[in-house]
C-alpha cells in the first residue's frame, strides 16, 4: 500500500498550502478524481478535501454585477438555481445534463474545471459566456484568468500546482442570452458526442449586439468562436450558413466510438447553424 | 496508508486504506455488501451508497473522502426508511435482485432530494432513476415506487 495523507482545511489557503506537497491533489466532489484514480491515471501521496470550506459553495451576483459562483457549486446547485437559471439558462441546462444525479450531487464546477475534460459539458459554456476562473496560491496571491485562457489542452490547464479555483466569474451585461446543445445519439449520461453554446447580448431594440460560440467535444479544449460578423441585424441566413461552416472548419475532432472526425464535423455546422438561427431575429423581427 | 475513520449505516467504521481505495471495496471488505460492483466507472448505479445523505457512485468513490461523514448503504436504509422499503416491496419493484440495492438508495436519495419538489412528472422522475440501470428491464415497478415514495399516486 503506498502512503496518503488526507486532509480536510477550514480555509482556502490552509487548502492550497497542502497542495503545494508534492503529488497533493485538491479534491471537491470526488467524481473526476475517484475515475483518474481508477485509471491509474493519477497517484497523489495526499488528498486534500475542500468541503469544510465555507462559502466555497457559494452562488451570487456581485456588486460589479457578475455572477459568482463558488469552487464547490455542485452541478445539481447549479441546475436547481433560481438565478443562474434566470441569468443563464445555457449554464443551468448544461449542469443537469451531466451524467446522472449520483454525479450531479456531487460533481463540481472547479472540478469541471481543473479536470479539463474536453467532452465534458459545462467548460464550452462558460467558454462561450467569457467566464473567468479566479485562484488562489500557497502564498495566498489570487489571479484571475479568462476561461479561454486557462483551459490550455487535454486535461491542461493554467492552475500552478500550489494554486486553486476559488471561484468562477460570469459577467452579465445587460440582454444577456444563452443557449446549450449536445447531441447524444446514445444513452442520456453518455457523454456529448458534439455540443454548442452560444452566448451573447442584445440591444433594447432586439438587435443582437454580442456573440461567441463555443464547441464542445470537437478538440483538446472547448473552441471559441468570435461571432462579431453577425452582430447588428446584418446577418441573413445565408451569412449565418457559411459561418457555422466556418465554425466547424475550426473543430478538431477525434474519430471514436461517438462518429467519425468529419461526421462530427457536420454536426457541429448543423446544430451550430440551427442555435444561430434561433438566437438571430429576422430582420423583420428588430424593431 | 490512511486510517479511515467513518460511520456506516449508523455503526463506526475503521479500516486502513490508500489513495487508490475506493468506498465500495472498503465497504464490501468489511462486510457492507450490499452495494455491488456493476460496471466500476459510476454509471450503472449498483454501487450507489449515500455520504451525508447524497447519492454517490462508491466504485468510484475515493474512500478517503467518507472520512468523518455518514456512510448509508441500502441494509440501513431499509430501517431508515422502513415506508420506502415497504413501497418497493408492494410494487414488487425487484426482479434478479442485482441492482435492487443500488435502485433502492437511489429512491432514498429521491425522497431526500433538495430536488424533490421538481420532479413533479413521471418524465423527471424516470429523468432521475436514469442513472441505476435495470439488466432485468423491470423499471415500470421501480418508477412505480419512486412516484410512490414522491407522493404521485
Amino acid at each position: 500500500m503506498s502512503e496518503v495523507s488526507f486532509s480536510a482545511p477550514s480555509t482556502l489557503l490552509e487548502a492550497a498550502q497542502a497542495v503545494a506537497e508534492d503529488e497533493a491533489l485538491a479534491v471537491a466532489g470526488g467524481t473526476s478524481i475517484g475515475l483518474l484514480l481508477r485509471q491509474r491515471l493519477i497517484e497523489p501521496t495526499a488528498l486534500v478535501s475542500l468541503h469544510r470550506i465555507p462559502d466555497l459553495t457559494d452562488i451570487r451576483m456581485t456588486e460589479s454585477g457578475e455572477l459568482e459562483l463558488g469552487a464547490a457549486v455542485t452541478l445539481a446547485a447549479l441546475a436547481r438555481s433560481a438565478t443562474v437559471r434566470e441569468t443563464f439558462p445555457a449554464l443551468a441546462k448544461a449542469a443537469e445534463v451531466v451524467g446522472n444525479a449520483r454525479v450531479r450531487s456531487v460533481a463540481t464546477i472547479g472540478g469541471a474545471m481543473a479536470h479539463a475534460d474536453p467532452r465534458q459539458d459545462v467548460p464550452p459554456v462558460l467558454t462561450a459566456l467569457n467566464a473567468s476562473v479566479h485562484t488562489i496560491d500557497s502564498g495566498g496571491s489570487n489571479r484571475s484568468i479568462p476561461v479561454r485562457e486557462f483551459l490550455r489542452g487535454l486535461m491542461d490547464t493554467a492552475l500552478n500546482e500550489d494554486e486553486l479555483i476559488a471561484s468562477i466569474t460570469i459577467p452579465v451585461p445587460a440582454g444577456a442570452f444563452s443557449s446549450y446543445f449536445r447531441f447524444t445519439p446514445g444513452s442520456v449520461e453518455d457523454y456529448p458526442t458534439v455540443s454548442v453554446a452560444v452566448g451573447g447580448m442584445r440591444s433594447p431594440d432586439n438587435r443582437v449586439v454580442g456573440l461567441d460560440l463555443a464547441l464542445g467535444s470537437v478538440g483538446s479544449t472547448p473552441i471559441h468562436v468570435p461571432g462579431a460578423e453577425l452582430c447588428n441585424g446584418a446577418a441573413t441566413p445565408q451569412d449565418i450558413h457559411a459561418f457555422a461552416q466556418h465554425a466547424a472548419s475550426l473543430t478538431d475532432p477525434v474519430t471514436d466510438r461517438l462518429g467519425s472526425d468529419r461526421y462530427k464535423r457536420h454536426v457541429v455546422a448543423v446544430f451550430a447553424e440551427r442555435m444561430l438561427n434561433d438566437a438571430l431575429p429576422r430582420p423583420a423581427e428588430v424593431r | 496508508m490512511f486510517h479511515l475513520q467513518t460511520n456506516v449505516d449508523g455503526q463506526e467504521l475503521e479500516a486502513d486504506v490508500d489513495a487508490q481505495s475506493l468506498l465500495l471495496e472498503v465497504l464490501r471488505g468489511a462486510g457492507h455488501i450490499a452495494p455491488k460492483e456493476g460496471c466500476g466507472i459510476g454509471v450503472c448505479g449498483a454501487c450507489t451508497v449515500l455520504v451525508d445523505d447524497v447519492p454517490v457512485s462508491s466504485c468510484i468513490y475515493p474512500a478517503v473522502l467518507a472520512s468523518d461523514r455518514e456512510v448509508w448503504t441500502a441494509e440501513g436504509l431499509s430501517s431508515r426508511f422502513p415506508d420506502v422499503r415497504d413501497r418497493v416491496l408492494q410494487e414488487q419493484a425487484l426482479q434478479c435482485g442485482a441492482c435492487t440495492p443500488g435502485q433502492f438508495t437511489a429512491i432514498c436519495a429521491l425522497a431526500l432530494s433538495p430536488d424533490k419538489d421538481s420532479l413533479d412528472s413521471e418524465e423527471k422522475v424516470r429523468d432521475y432513476m436514469s442513472g441505476n440501470l435495470c439488466r432485468c428491464t423491470g423499471y415500470e415497478a421501480l418508477i412505480r415506487a419512486a412516484q410512490g415514495v414522491l407522493g404521485h399516486e
